[in-house]
């Protein structure tokens, strides 16, 4: 039997919080999408992570989160063959029909989803067997500010948390897995499985999410050293239409 | 394992006493169904699903016995006596006056209302599975206007000329399909059909007050927070 609070479940550290001994707390770290995005051009990988959502192999066509700096999709929300995680996504996710369209914004990812579309995969392609659960997963890197200094980050830990959600049908939405603890927590680090904690519904006695349904997912990543811990987060909302 | 109520999300004790019904079924197993009541000191053997739907639907199995029907290997308990099933069940307190008839017996949750609910005639109930029927029918809450078919709501031929004032979509539904498949065949029989689960933008959502046990349009009039 667990206990049970009111509040938001204590991560444990506490956002530029000196812990004594010396030296200062890690700087805010700053969330790209990928280191490979990072080294190359930061600015169009900032404030974004790669997703992939397991969802079936006949789901085509343009996918992806438009680039801040060019507006095409170039990472964004893909598939990866049904929960095969030992594919890496990007470069080459396979696509999906049903996205509708994508914004980012600082900090946030606000996509939307082709309910019809989004159903006929999931429960009308005849592809998967009753109870199937679909997952989001996430891909990101955390670059440290202060890197080289006295208040370099020497430990990270990943942390997805379900901030909002509405599912029709009797659905539920749950996180799982455990969050990574490497700096580099994309894809291409950690294969299939980026920051570790994994988002995963599915469908109940009513059979449909419905438009309307949504769900808010917050990416959040902590760089810790001796003195304290500092924290950042992207939030993705997926809105279904 | 531990529960917690997320950010957000305005969960308050006190909601345990307005905004659920609940059946008092007796734990039993007949054929591949079974009653099972969840409580803290069973959580070991809870079904997988039911551990995450506590969770993902910020229930509160530290204030109540919760009573579920199961399926052997099914991936989900098919119906539970919870605050979320209460809410899902939203257009059907809207909408439950007259001549009922309702898919699905599950664990005669609706009944608990429809038995005292003012303005209904008669309850007609559709149930699949005979091993439902014979563990929940002779508990369940029910009068002389209840009635119950032994039938598949799928492939149930509806008798000529019914019509009801209201029909309540409460069977296991397997996809949109599934529900287009059923709205052609009950709409031509009544002006009010709803489905379990579809609680979204109602004119009017209720909870129970306390004291007479009957329905009570909610103030604020709004679906809970977090549903």
């Amino acid at each position: 039997m667990g206990t049970y609070s009111l509040g938001p479940m204590p991560l444990g550290v506490t956002e530029g919080v000196a812990g004594g001994g010396g030296g200062s707390p890690p700087l805010t770290p700053v969330i790209y999408s990928n280191q490979a995005g990072f080294l190359a051009t930061p600015a169009r990988f900032q404030n974004l992570v790669e997703m992939a959502a397991q969802t079936g192999p006949l789901w085509g066509a343009s996918y992806g989160v438009s680039d801040v700096a060019t507006g095409t999709g170039v990472y964004g929300l893909g598939d990866n063959y049904g929960g095969n995680n030992g594919f890496s996504v990007p470069p080459d996710p396979q696509r999906t029909t049903y996205g509708i369209s994508m914004q980012n914004t600082p900090g946030a990812i606000l996509y939307e989803v082709d309910t019809a579309d989004y159903m006929f995969n999931y429960t009308g392609a005849g592809i998967y067997p009753p109870g199937w659960e679909d997952f989001l997963n996430f891909g990101a890197y955390a670059d440290d500010p202060g890197s080289g200094t006295a208040s370099a980050a020497t430990s990270w830990s990943w942390d997805v948390t379900i901030v909002g959600s509405s599912f029709s049908g009797g659905a539920i939405v749950f996180t799982s897995g455990t969050g990574a603890t490497t700096q580099q927590a994309d894809f291409g680090n950690n294969p299939g499985t980026g920051v570790g904690e994994v988002i995963r519904w599915s469908l109940g006695r009513g059979g449909s999410i419905v438009a309307g349904d949504f769900l808010d997912i917050q990416v959040e990543v902590t760089a810790s050293n001796a003195a304290g811990s500092s924290t950042a987060a992207v939030v993705i909302s997926i809105f279904w239409i | 394992m531990g529960w917690f109520v997320e950010e957000n999300m305005n969960w308050s004790e006190t909601y345990d006493k307005r905004y659920t019904w609940t059946v008092e079924i007796p734990e039993s197993q007949v054929g591949e169904h079974s009653i099972v009541h969840y409580t803290p000191e069973n959580e070991s053997d809870w079904h997988p699903y039911f551990e995450r739907y506590v969770m993902a639907r910020k229930e509160s199995p530290h204030l109540k016995k919760y009573t579920t029907l199961v399926r052997n290997d099914h991936w989900i308990t098919i119906m539970q006596d919870s605050f979320t099933e209460f809410e899902e069940h939203q257009w059907l307190w809207g909408h439950a006056t007259g001549d009922i008839l309702i898919t699905g017996l599950g664990i005669g949750f609706v009944n608990e209302w429809l038995i005292k609910a003012p303005g209904v005639k008669s309850v007609t109930i559709i149930e699949k599975n005979q091993d439902v029927i014979d563990m929940v029918w002779d508990h369940c809450a029910k009068d002389e206007r209840f009635t119950l078919i032994h039938a598949d709501a799928d492939t149930w031929e509806i008798p000529e000329e019914s019509s009801w004032d209201c029909i309540w979509i409460d069977h296991e539904i397997s996809s949109p399909t599934h529900i287009a498949e059923i709205t052609d065949k009950y709409q031509p029989y009544t002006n009010n059909l709803g489905f379990y689960g579809q609680f979204k933008n109602l004119d009017n959502y209720y909870e129970i007050d306390v004291d007479s046990g009957m329905l009570a349009v909610r103030d604020p009039n709004q679906k809970l927070e977090w549903m």
